[in-house]
């Protein structure tokens, strides 16, 4: 379904990321449950990939661990998933793809696909703007949206472009680079989401590098929604080989993350 | 205005697929490149390091041993003889001058056989920049003599231990390194990879090669080559080498590729699909869903899934004939040239060898220049270690 307002009412709107197979697809799907049951508002997958170059190193090893542990098209998997899912939860889901995932599976076929899995939206982090023109129209074609990344390096007049063309919710990278926690998050956040809002009416969710309560908090105190990826991503590492006992320790975080501040 | 982008395509092939966080970079560094490929300062300046620095021009010569046993009329350019004993200096020098004028401080490098590290260590220590090169740990092994060079240099050598552990790996750990540095830091792509601008810049850089050519097969026999053949992994020696030629249809440029072994090769352009990793649209070696090939190559330089845009657009456009050479073709020929000319070659360009070893396509009156893009100090390991 369309991303709106509406999916980021609550005081803080949670949107939990997590690698679609890490470390298989049943366990990605009892994840995405259990985050929407926690109150997560939305929920983004990384479709596995290795050479991920907007991520560090925890997501890329997710991404290597979801690789050599499946023989599957994750793609048409995930896509499978979504479609399930679309029957018992509300709440969108999001892809997070390398373009060239999207390229092999065919751009059209891919958006098709989408719209037939009632799958959200999609972001690619390595398309910048300048070279998403068909996809565009593909989005607006089929209904699935396509979320651009902003970032503080670039200029003003390019991050007006950008918000104004990132249909369900322009993702504000917090800061320089990839994902992974961050112990510090920069002061000029504020002033840059500010910034967007200035161009946009469109949600603006912040990612990479979150992952405190406070961060939280305070992120949700100037931005619509906040993605928490690296942090899960983690917890999921150490408790690697137990998974039962994995789901437990996601439920206790994904509870504090998400629970916190529910109106 | 935001401005879509006209130039960086090479018919379908290029662009600039990169995450948002680049885009401003690569925007400063195309500004930059506009402004000073034509700057007659910058270009004396870069001329005058290539001349005292890197000692060019680089000969041609005739091989006239190997000529007489191939039935052809062969000549090596010596890009062997440049400082550091590789090509790659002449872009790594390049890019250094115009990250300077730039104003960055930090200069990072990704490397597989070693030679853009060193040839980057080089130039970083020459001008006074940090350097950090990152290097697949498999490729630490085979290269460690390149390895030792680089930190005598004061580079600092990153170890990449992901993936393949090879140049891939390493192509992707110096971009997310970049990621993160961005406002410091200039990168240099060692080959015609990459997001636009790249390609052009490290063919441009590299086109001193061509250039020289052309002047100087007209003062040795007046004419142009019939052919020419470089090794192909990125592609940066081989389109310096056929960039000034390419509208000279007479002269057919051989593109040669590892052909590996049994388990494993890196013919991007021969097996490759239009694919975008790092940064570009290319030939890739990858399965239906996008995943990208394991490559394999004996040579570390060649070990790439992918290749440089401008020569998967050159290879539809039928501009080249595709040559490959296998492990042990190469290290054969590797052999074989040593001990007929007295040239050890880099394993990598001992691939160029191997194949006009074994092809029959010449005939006795073609002029046939192959670009001696390195030489093999640094393969001595390898080549006994394969005997052995």
């Amino acid at each position: 379904m369309t991303i709106e307002a509406k999916h980021f009412r609550d005081s803080i709107s949670c949107i939990p990321y997590f690698t679609y197979a890490d470390p298989n697809p049943d366990f990605t799907e009892s994840l995405v449950r259990l985050a929407f049951d926690s109150g997560a508002a939305l929920v983004e997958l990384g479709i596995p990939f290795s050479e991920s170059l907007a991520d560090g190193p925890v997501i890329q090893t997710s991404h290597f661990r979801a690789l050599s542990n499946n023989r599957i098209n994750f793609m048409q998997s995930a896509l499978e998933m979504v479609e399930r899912l679309s029957k018992d939860y509300d709440q969108p889901i999001v892809f997070m793809a390398a373009y060239n995932l999207i390229l092999q599976f065919g751009e059209r076929a891919f958006f098709e696909a989408a719209k037939k899995a009632s799958l959200s939206g999609i972001i690619i982090p390595d398309l910048a703007i300048d070279h998403a023109k068909d996809l565009q129209l593909l989005s607006k074609e089929f209904g699935v949206q396509l979320i651009f990344l902003v970032t503080p390096q670039s200029s003003n007049d390019r991050i007006e472009y950008i918000a104004k063309q990132s249909s369900g919710f322009v993702y504000v990278v917090s800061t320089t680079g990839i994902t992974g926690e961050q112990q510090q998050l920069s002061d000029s956040l504020k002033s840059f989401v500010s910034t967007v809002k200035r161009y946009t009416k469109t949600p603006v969710c912040v990612g990479f590098g979150i992952h405190s309560v406070d961060q939280i908090q305070s992120i949700s105190s100037f931005a619509d929604g906040v993605i928490i990826g690296s942090a899960l991503v983690k917890r999921i590492e150490q408790n690697i080989l137990n998974l039962d006992q994995c789901y437990e320790s996601l439920k206790e975080l994904l509870d504090k993350f998400c629970a916190s501040g529910k109106s | 205005m935001l401005k879509q982008p006209v130039d960086g395509y090479f018919g379908d092939y290029g662009g600039r697929y990169v995450p948002e966080t680049l885009i401003p970079a690569l925007d400063e560094l195309l500004t930059y490149y506009r402004e000073l490929q034509h700057d007659t300062e910058f270009l004396k300046v870069f001329d005058d390091y290539l001349s005292h620095f890197v000692g060019r021009p680089t000969p041609l010569f005739y091989a006239s041993r190997m000529s007489d046993v191939c039935g052809v009329q062969l000549y090596f350019k010596r890009e062997d003889l440049n400082h550091t004993g590789a090509h790659k200096i002449n872009n790594s020098l390049g890019q250094a001058l115009l990250a300077k004028k730039m104003g960055k401080s930090r200069i990072i490098a990704e490397t597989g056989a070693g030679q853009h590290g060193v040839a980057t260590a080089t130039v970083c220590a020459l001008l006074g920049l940090t350097c950090v090169v990152y290097m697949g740990e498999e490729d630490i092994k085979r290269q460690s003599l390149n390895v030792y060079r680089m930190t005598s240099m004061g580079a600092d050598v990153r170890s990449v231990s992901s993936g393949s552990k090879t140049l891939v790996d390493a192509t992707s750990a110096a971009i997310r390194d970049w990621m993160q540095s961005v406002e410091s830091t200039h990168y240099i792509i060692g080959s015609v990879v990459g997001p636009h601008p790249y390609p052009e810049i490290v063919r441009d850089f590299q086109s001193v090669i061509g250039k020289e050519l052309k002047i100087q097969c007209q003062d040795m026999f007046n004419a142009l080559p019939d052919y020419i053949l470089a090794c192909v992994g990125g592609g940066s020696n081989a389109m310096g080498v056929f960039h000034p030629f390419v509208d000279d249809l007479s002269v057919r440029l051989v593109a040669v590729e590892a052909a590996g072994k049994d388990s494993g090769h890196s013919l991007s352009l021969a097996k490759g699909s239009p694919g975008v990793l790092h940064g570009s649209k290319s030939s890739l070696l990858q399965n239906s869903q996008g995943h990208i090939d394991l490559a394999h190559s004996i040579s570390a330089g060649l070990d790439y899934p992918g290749v440089g845009p401008e020569l998967a657009y050159l290879r539809d456009q039928n501009r080249l004939i595709l040559g490959n050479a296998s492990d042990d073709e190469a290290i054969q020929a590797m052999k074989w040239c040593a001990r007929l000319e007295g040239i050890i070659p880099a394993l990598e360009t001992a691939h160029a060898i191997a194949y006009l070893k074994k092809t029959t396509q010449f005939k006795e009156s073609d002029r046939i220049v192959l670009n001696m893009s390195g030489r093999g100090d640094k393969d001595m390991n390898t080549l006994i270690n394969y005997d052995n």
